[in-house]
C-alpha cells in the first residue's frame, strides 16, 4: 500500500530561554511551518517537554529519542545541552479502495515511519549549519538569542525548502561520500597537483578535489569532509548544471576576461557568505579545524572547475580575495585541471571496460564508517563508480524499510553481523556488517535455498569489492 | 459431600455491586485511610522510587482516566502520585489533538501506553523490546483486570464516579497480574499467540477427550471444557460455533496455576473471557481430577445454577477415567521427560520454537547445553522475541530471516502453516540450515500428533 509522508512541522527550542509562563514563545528558536498559530507552536513544543522530562525518570543517561502516536512520529535531537531539534512526520495509507465505513476517514500507517531516517536529517543538518554558522550555545552566548534564530531561520527555511524530507529514505541515511576510483599513478597525481596549489598559494590552507560528484581527495578530516561534500552536491553542482550560473549576476566575467579553460564558481547559496569585492561575486563560509588543533577558524572556500572537475580551495579570512589572487590561480589552475580531469576520465573509462561484469538483479550500499565512503547501485552517480549496470527493477519502499530495519539493529546489537531475509514478496535482503563496513544488498530473483541466495552475494562482493573483507 | 467455596473474585463481585449500587460511602473511606507518607519521609522515598524506576528491567502501571493509581510492579503506587498525573497529562493532551499516544523511546528504554478508557496501562522496559510486545503485555494486564470484573462493571464504576479507586475491587487480583507479568516476559506462548500441550500419545488423548464430551454434551449451556497439567493442556471440548481465543486461554492457565486453593477443593467462580465476551461473565468450575492425579478440569458455563450438574458431571468424568486407566496415563504423561531436540538428531540445532499456525499451539523442546543458566536462556528469550516481532511486523511481514549472531546462528521460517524459529551452533553453514528445516519438518510429521491437539471436539 503506498504511504503519503508528510512533514507536519520541525522545531528548534530551547526550555532555559523562557522564565515564566507567559513568556513561553521566547523558548521558540526557530518554527516551521512560519505562519503556525503562536499558541499552538507553544502549546507543542510544551508537549514535548513534558515528555522529554517523563522520559528523564526512566532513562537519565540518554536523551528521549521519539515519541509515537496513532496519526505521527516525533523524532528528537538534543544537538546541544538545553538544546532541542524535534520534526514531526505523519503517514497515510493511501489504499485504493476506502473503507466502507468511513469514506472520508484516513488511514494511518505510522508504523512505515522510521526514527532512523529521520534522526539522520536531524543530524546532518545541524552538522552542517554548527560547520556554516557555529554552535547553537556559543552564537547565543556570543551574541543573543535573536542572532541565533536569524541564523536558524535563514539556514533551516532553505533546507527544509530544497529538500523533501517526507521522501527520504533508507539511502539519505548515510550521506556517505562517493569516492572515484582511481590507479595509484593517476591518485597520486590529483594529490600531488593540490599540495602544489597550497605550497604555491600560502593562502590556501585546504584543499578537496572533486570529478562530477565523485570525490578524488581532500585535505579535510573525514567529518568536514563529508559536510562539505554534501554541502557542494546539494546547492553547487546543481547550480552548475544549469550552466549559466558559474559566474551569473556579477562582472567576474569582465574583471577576469581570460578564463578560458576553467571557471571559479561563485555566488552559490551558502548561509553565510562574503564577498571581498562585490564584483568578484560572493563566497561561502565555513568554520573547520586542523586536525592537531581544536580551534575552528572561518575559511572562505573558493571553487574552480574545468572539465569535469572541481577544485576547492580554503582561503582563510585574512587574506584578500582580489582579482589578482582570482587572475594568477586561474592562469596557474586552468589547463592543469584540465588535463588531471582529462586522464582521471580516461582511467576510469578504462577500468570500466576491462571489468568483465555480468548483470544482476540486485542492488546493493556499501558504506564504510571509516572513511564514510559510499558506493551503491540504487542511487546512480554519474561517474558510475560502480561496474553494476542499472538494473530495470525498483527497489520497494518496503525493501528500504527492511534495510534500514536491519541497519538500526546492527548498530545497536552486534559488532560482526550477517543477516539475510526474504521479504512477503518473496525478494532477498541482505546485510552484513564488520569492522565498521555495512553493505546491504536486495535480490530480485525467486531464490528458495539459503545458499544459492547466499552464493550468489559472494559472486556479487567478489565482483564489486574484491578487494574487501567481509565476515562471512 | 462437595462444599462450594468461594473464591476472593465472587466476594469481590458481590462487593462491587455493594459499593456501587448501594453503598459509595465505603469507599471513600478507604481512600481517605490510606497511609500518608509525612513529609520527610517522602523526600528520601522519592529518591528511592526514581532509583526504583530506572533499574527495574521491566515496569507496568495500570492507573484510570482520572489518574488514580490501581496498579503498579514495583513499589507503591501511592507514591508515584507526580508520575501518574505527568501520564495523565500526556495521554489528555495528545488525545485533545484527536490523537493517540503510543510509545517513547528513550535509548534502550521503551516507555508504551494503551489507552483503554476508563483506564490507561504504561509499560516501561529497559532493554528495547520491541513496543509491539509491550503493548501485547499491557492488553493482556488489561484483560486480567476485565477478566474479574467484566467491561461493562468497569464502565459502569467509572461511570458512575470517576474518581473511584479500583484497588479496592483489585485486592485479590494483584497477585494474579504480577504472575501474569512474568508469563508475558518467559513463556513462548505469550510470544506466538499458542498454547502448550501435554505431550501424550494419541490414542490416549483422545480417549481423555471422549470421556469428558460423553460427559459434558449431556449439559445444556455448558460452553467449555479444558483439561490443564502445570502449564499445559490436555484437552478442550466447546460447544457448537463457539471456540476459545488463546489469550483467554492464557489467562485462565494463569488463574488456574496462580491459585494453590483449586488444588484442595473445587471452586466456583465467575469469570469473563475478554476476546470471547468482554461484556459478561462465565461461571467456571474448577478442580483437580484426583488426590493422585494433578490435571485440572475447567468446565465453564453461562447458566449460574449449574454448580452442581458441573460437580456431578466431574465426578462421573474421574470415575470414568480411572476405570478406562486415563488418570493413569496422564500422569505418565506429567512426569514422562518431555521429549528432547536431541531425538531428531540435527546437526547444529540447538533450540526451537515450532507454531502451528492452525491450531495455534506450540512446541518448545526444553533447554539443552549450551542454555544451561537461566541468563542464558533469557537471553535466547528475547532474541527469539525480536526474531518474532520482525517476522510479524506490521506493515512488512517477513518469511525468512537468517541471523548471524555471535553466540549463535538463528533462522526463522514462516510458511502458511508453521512459523519455525531455531537457534544454531554460530558456524553452521547455510546448507545445513536449510537441511535442518526439511528434517524438522520431516521429524515433526511423526512426532506431531502426540505434541498437537487435532482433536478439539464439539458437543
Amino acid at each position: 500500500m503506498p504511504t503519503e509522508v508528510t512533514v507536519q512541522n520541525l522545531y528548534i527550542f530551547n526550555s532555559t530561554l523562557s522564565k515564566t509562563e507567559d513568556d513561553g514563545a521566547k523558548k521558540i528558536l526557530f518554527y516551521y511551518p512560519e505562519h503556525e498559530d503562536e499558541n499552538k507552536k507553544v502549546l507543542n513544543i510544551g508537549h514535548i517537554e513534558a515528555v522529554i522530562c517523563f522520559a528523564r525518570n526512566f532513562n537519565a543517561n540518554e536523551s528521549c529519542e521519539s515519541l509515537r502516536t496513532e496519526k505521527s512520529l516525533q523524532v528528537l535531537y538534543n544537538a546541544e545541552p538545553d538544546f532541542w531539534i524535534v520534526i514531526t512526520v505523519s503517514a497515510e495509507c493511501k489504499s485504493k479502495q476506502k473503507s466502507s465505513e468511513s469514506p472520508d476517514e484516513p488511514v494511518y500507517c505510522t508504523y512505515n515511519l522510521q526514527e532512523p531516517i529521520y534522526l539522520a536529517v536531524l543530524k546532518h543538518w545541524y552538522h552542517t549549519f554548527q560547520m556554516a554558522v557555529g554552535s547553537m550555545t556559543k552564537l547565543m552566548n556570543d551574541n543573543d538569542p535573536d542572532y541565533l534564530r536569524l541564523m536558524l531561520n535563514k539556514f533551516y527555511s532553505k533546507y527544509l525548502q530544497n529538500t523533501d524530507v517526507s521522501s527520504h529514505t533508507f539511502m539519505d541515511m548515510f550521506q556517505g561520500i562517493s569516492f572515484l576510483p582511481l590507479d595509484n599513478a593517476i591518485h597520486l597525481n590529483a594529490q600531488s597537483f593540490l599540495n602544489i596549489i597550497e605550497n604555491t598559494f600560502q593562502q590556501v590552507h585546504f584543499t578537496m578535489l572533486l570529478y562530477n560528484d565523485s570525490l578524488v581527495w581532500s585535505g579535510l578530516n573525514k567529518r568536514q569532509t563529508q559536510l562539505v561534500y554534501s554541502y557542494i552536491l546539494m546547492w553547487v553542482l546543481p547550480e552548475i548544471a544549469k550552466k549559466d550560473n558559474l559566474v551569473k549576476g556579477n562582472s567576474l566575467q569582465q574583471c577576469l576576461a581570460n578564463q578560458l579553460v576553467g571557471r571559479f564558481i561563485t555566488n552559490v547559496w551558502a548561509v553565510k557568505t562574503d564577498s571581498w569585492i562585490s564584483d568578484l561575486g560572493k563566497v561561502p563560509i565555513f568554520r573547520l579545524n586542523d586536525e592537531n588543533d581544536e580551534t575552528f577558524k572561518s575559511y572562505r572556500l573558493v571553487m574552480y572547475k574545468a572539465h569535469h572537475s572541481i577544485v576547492c580551495m580554503f582561503i582563510k579570512m585574512e587574506n584578500p580575495l582580489t582579482a589578482d589572487l582570482y587572475n594568477t590561480l586561474d592562469q596557474f589552475l586552468g589547463t592543469k585541471l584540465h588535463l588531471l580531469s582529462e586522464k582521471m576520465k580516461n582511467t576510469v573509462e578504462k577500468t570500466l571496460a576491462s571489468k568483465l561484469y555480468t548483470e544482476r538483479p540486485a542492488k546493493f550500499v556499501y558504506f564504510n564508517g571509516m572513511n564514510l565512503a559510499i558506493k551503491n547501485s540504487i542511487k546512480h552517480s554519474n561517474t558510475a563508480a560502480t561496474t553494476n549496470r542499472p538494473s530495470e527493477f525498483n527497489l520497494s519502499p518496503d525493501a528500504l524499510r527492511v534495510l534500514v530495519d536491519i541497519s538500526s539493529q546492527q548498530s545497536y546489537m552486534h559488532p560482526t553481523y550477517s543477516v539475510m531475509i526474504k521479504t512477503s514478496n518473496d525478494n532477498w535482503v541482505a546485510g552484513r556488517l564488520c569492522n565498521s563496513r555495512e553493505i546491504y544488498i536486495v535480490l530480485n530473483q525467486k531464490l528458495t535455498k539459503l545458499y544459492d541466495v547466499d552464493s550468489e552475494i559472494q559472486s556479487l562482493c567478489a565482483q564489486e569489492f574484491g578487494t574487501i573483507f567481509f565476515y562471512d | 459431600m462437595e462444599e462450594t467455596q468461594e473464591t476472593d473474585t465472587t466476594s469481590l463481585i458481590s462487593d462491587i455491586n455493594d459499593i456501587v449500587i448501594h453503598d459509595p460511602v465505603v469507599s471513600k473511606s478507604v481512600t481517605e485511610n490510606d497511609p500518608e507518607p509525612s513529609s520527610s519521609e517522602q523526600g528520601s522515598s522519592y529518591e528511592i522510587l526514581f532509583d526504583q524506576l530506572k533499574e527495574n528491567n521491566k515496569h507496568i502501571f495500570v492507573l484510570s482516566t482520572a489518574g488514580k493509581p490501581i496498579y503498579t510492579r514495583f513499589g507503591n503506587e501511592n507514591q508515584m502520585a507526580s508520575l501518574f498525573g505527568l501520564m495523565i497529562a500526556l495521554v489528555s493532551v495528545t488525545q485533545d489533538s484527536n490523537d493517540t499516544l503510543q510509545s517513547i523511546c528513550c535509548g534502550q528504554t521503551r516507555i508504551v501506553f494503551l489507552n483503554k478508557d476508563p483506564i490507561i496501562l504504561v509499560g516501561v522496559s529497559q532493554s528495547s523490546e520491541p513496543n509491539d510486545q509491550i503493548k501485547k503485555q499491557l492488553t493482556y494486564v488489561y484483560n486480567n483486570i476485565i477478566s474479574t470484573l467484566t467491561l461493562t462493571q468497569l464502565k459502569k464504576i467509572f461511570h458512575n464516579r470517576t474518581n473511584f479507586d479500583l484497588r479496592r475491587l483489585m485486592s485479590g487480583s494483584e497477585r494474579l497480574i504480577d504472575k501474569l507479568i512474568l508469563f508475558t516476559e518467559n513463556d513462548p506462548g505469550f510470544l506466538l499467540d499458542s498454547i502448550s500441550c501435554l505431550q501424550m500419545p494419541s490414542s490416549s488423548r483422545d480417549k481423555i477427550t471422549q470421556t469428558i464430551l460423553t460427559q459434558c454434551s449431556k449439559i445444556k449451556n455448558l460452553v467449555f471444557g479444558l483439561l490443564i497439567a502445570q502449564k499445559h493442556v490436555i484437552s478442550i471440548v466447546r460447544m457448537k460455533k463457539y471456540s476459545l481465543h488463546v489469550s483467554d486461554i492464557h489467562l485462565i492457565l494463569n488463574l488456574i496455576n496462580s491459585t494453590e486453593s483449586f488444588k484442595t477443593a473445587e471452586t466456583w467462580t465467575p469469570i469473563c473471557l475478554p476476546t470471547f465476551d468482554s461484556s459478561g461473565y462465565m461461571h467456571a468450575h474448577i478442580s483437580y481430577l484426583a488426590e493422585d492425579c494433578q490435571a485440572c478440569l475447567v468446565l465453564l458455563t453461562i447458566d449460574h445454577n449449574l454448580f452442581f450438574a458441573l460437580s456431578d458431571a466431574k465426578r462421573k468424568i474421574t470415575e470414568k477415567m480411572r476405570c478406562n486407566d486415563c488418570l493413569h496415563e496422564i500422569n505418565e504423561a506429567i512426569i514422562r521427560q518431555p521429549v528432547s531436540l536431541a531425538r531428531a538428531n540435527i546437526t547444529g540445532l540447538r533450540h526451537l520454537l515450532y507454531k502451528n499456525k492452525n491450531r495455534s499451539q506450540h512446541w518448545c523442546p526444553p533447554f539443552t547445553s549450551p542454555y544451561n543458566t537461566n541468563a542464558l536462556q533469557q537471553n535466547l528469550m528475547s532474541v527469539y522475541s525480536s526474531l518474532i516481532s520482525q517476522m510479524n511486523f506490521p506493515g512488512r511481514t517477513l518469511k525468512v530471516i537468517f541471523q548471524q549472531l555471535t553466540a549463535e546462528t538463528m533462522l526463522a521460517w514462516v510458511t502458511d502453516d508453521v512459523e519455525l524459529y531455531m537457534s544454531f551452533e554460530p558456524l553452521v553453514s547455510k546448507e545445513c540450515a536449510t537441511n535442518a528445516v526439511t528434517k524438522l519438518t520431516q521429524w515433526m510429521k511423526k512426532e506431531e500428533d502426540s505434541l498437537f491437539i487435532f482433536n478439539i471436539p464439539m458437543f
